[in-house]
């Protein structure tokens, strides 16, 4: 572009001309952008909440009984060995994990007082049929954002402990987990594409609209002897222009969704802070920003360069 | 129409006319034009145009004046032929090529084609942005220009505010900018009065004694009677005359 101040103070001038149409395609690059944006945002939010519950994850792991003594049956374990093991299973299910040994009696106890009024039927058992179990909690930090692979790598790791005879994870919960999970992204990902396909054929579409109202001036253009870049310099400018317009609207719009909308629909399905997202930073904003500018650019190159391809 | 073309024929020629310059700057071999559905709009035109010459195209509307000069300045491609201007096949040309060519000819067009939306200043100088011309320069050129065709108080205005007779004036100002090698002229004087199209072609006049090769398509037998050297007379897009005008012949038809 050899006489980018001229282009750009045509472009404007061309904006002023024509506020209606111009207005009109900001509003649509706006407006799907923001749609785009809110799909997205809503994919994430879903994702987010499904993944929160692997942060509740808790795995336990089943103690084998100890070993018969030469002299007879085998000899219960003391809290203290208990908590050794707890520490060693702590350490295997990796950094900042926790264990708690949890010996019969107190599981059983813990049982009764789940089971409230009813527990008392427990009493009737002559032998407690509760198994050592020690509960391990993976690292809040690392699961709260989910990463559900984790939890299914602590309890590989726990399962080869030697005392370990049995590992309960919530496989099959974790497993619907992720899948569910990978649903809701692709699901998102294809809405985003159709979004943001459609807003490529309406800005497109509005565009060449604007292109085809002014093909006498493109035409008058050429015949004085602009080339195809000096005339398609001023509508390439003019669309960028317009998409940074729709942009920006875009990107405040995406703001009120992510602060104002989204804490309130959270909190109204009942899953407060654990449906919400990460808070989009200064680099979400410059790319809603860029995109409009991108799009309007796209859609402006394309117009002009189809109705320049008609004319001589 | 038929008449007042036939009153400027002069004899046709098997060769062009002798001319100022010595090198042609135009030529046309056996050039054709047509459109599907219509009959042809030139038919085997050969044509030298010598550098500086002031040529008159004439002819009854339809007979392929705006069509020849269409095929000069690329606006066209013939059907058959060749159209070589400043020694380049037009046809050869692609589309930068085609925009640089058109920044060496500067055209009146019958029908003006100034760009509605921006001033006259802005219509002028569109000429000199193309080329890249430095802004003060063209502010100069342009104003000075206004000046010439008598608007230097409108410089301001849309072509919308203008009488016909002024945006005919804008687009000869523009034509001019870019100081062009030959200058097209589509009937300059169709929307003026006899005195503005006098001043009109004292302009063309000024131009070719500058040394700009001049073509001007027109039917109108009182401009070709006082201005007239060298006529081209069209009939049904086929040459029948070419050579220097009889002007006293001429004003007297």
């Amino acid at each position: 572009m050899a006489r980018p101040a001229y282009h750009l103070r045509q472009a404007v001038h061309c904006l002023r001309q024509t506020p209606l149409a111009s207005a009109a395609a900001a509003v649509t690059v706006a407006l799907a952008l923001a749609m785009s944006a809110a799909a997205r945002l809503a994919a994430s939010a879903v994702s987010s909440a499904l993944q929160g519950y692997a942060a509740e994850a808790r795995i336990t792991v089943f103690v084998s009984p100890p070993a018969p003594g030469p002299d007879g049956p085998p000899r219960p374990r003391t809290v203290d060995e208990g908590r050794l093991l707890a520490d060693e299973a702590a350490r295997a299910a990796g950094p900042g994990a926790s264990a708690e040994y949890v010996d019969p009696e107190h599981a059983l106890r813990r049982l009764r007082a789940e089971l409230d009024g009813a527990g008392e039927a427990l009493a009737a058992l002559a032998t407690n049929p509760l198994p050592e179990t020690l509960e391990v909690r993976l690292a809040g930090g690392e699961l709260a954002r989910g990463n559900l692979h984790q939890v299914r790598e602590a309890a590989a790791r726990l399962e080869k402990l030697p005392f370990a005879e049995e590992v309960d994870w919530g496989r099959a919960f974790v497993d619907r987990l992720e899948e569910a999970v990978r649903l809701v992204r692709g699901a998102g990902a294809a809405l985003f594409a159709l979004v943001l396909a459609a807003a490529l054929f309406l800005v497109g579409n509005v565009v060449r609209l604007a292109v085809y109202a002014r093909r006498e001036e493109i035409e008058i253009l050429r015949l004085v002897g602009a080339t195809d870049t000096f005339v398609a310099a001023a509508f390439v400018l003019e669309g960028a222009l317009q998409g940074l317009a729709g942009g920006a609207g875009a990107a405040g719009a995406y703001a009120l969704l992510e602060r104002l909308a989204l804490p309130r629909i959270a909190s109204a399905v009942g899953f407060g802070a654990q449906l919400l997202p990460p808070p989009a930073g200064a680099g979400t904003y410059l790319a809603l920003w860029l995109a409009g500018g991108v799009i309007g650019v796209a859609a402006s190159v394309a117009a002009v360069a189809r109705f320049l391809r008609r004319i001589r | 129409m038929k008449d007042e073309a036939n009153a400027a024929r002069p004899a046709a020629r098997s060769s062009p006319p002798p001319v100022r310059g010595s090198e042609p700057i135009i030529r046309l071999f056996h050039v054709g034009k047509m459109w599907p559905g219509d009959p042809p709009a030139l038919c085997d035109v050969s044509l030298d145009v010598a550098k500086g010459e002031l040529l008159f195209l004439t002819g009854a509307s339809g007979a392929g004046k705006s069509t020849l000069l269409k095929l000069v300045f690329g606006q066209e491609a013939p059907t058959h032929g060749q159209v070589i201007v400043g020694g380049r096949s037009v046809s050869r040309l692609n589309r930068d090529g085609i925009a640089r060519l058109r920044r060496g000819i500067g055209v009146v067009f019958q029908d003006f084609k100034l760009l509605p939306t921006r001033t006259v200043f802005d219509n002028v100088a569109v000429t000199l942005e193309v080329r890249g011309d430095p802004p003060e320069a063209i502010r100069r050129r342009v104003t000075s220009l206004l000046r010439q065709v008598g608007l230097p108080d409108k410089a301001e205005s849309l072509p919308a505010r203008l009488s016909g007779g002024e945006q005919q004036r804008v687009a000869l100002a523009r034509a001019l900018a870019g100081d062009p090698a030959i200058l097209l002229a589509d009937e300059p004087t169709g929307n003026l009065d006899p005195e503005r199209s006098e001043e009109i072609m004292e302009m063309f006049g000024a131009a070719h004694a500058r040394g700009t090769t001049v073509i001007v398509a027109t039917h109108d037998r009182h401009l070709l009677a006082r201005h007239a050297r060298r006529v081209l007379v069209l009939e049904k897009g086929r040459v029948v005359g070419d050579g220097l005008l009889d002007r006293a012949a001429a004003s007297s038809a």
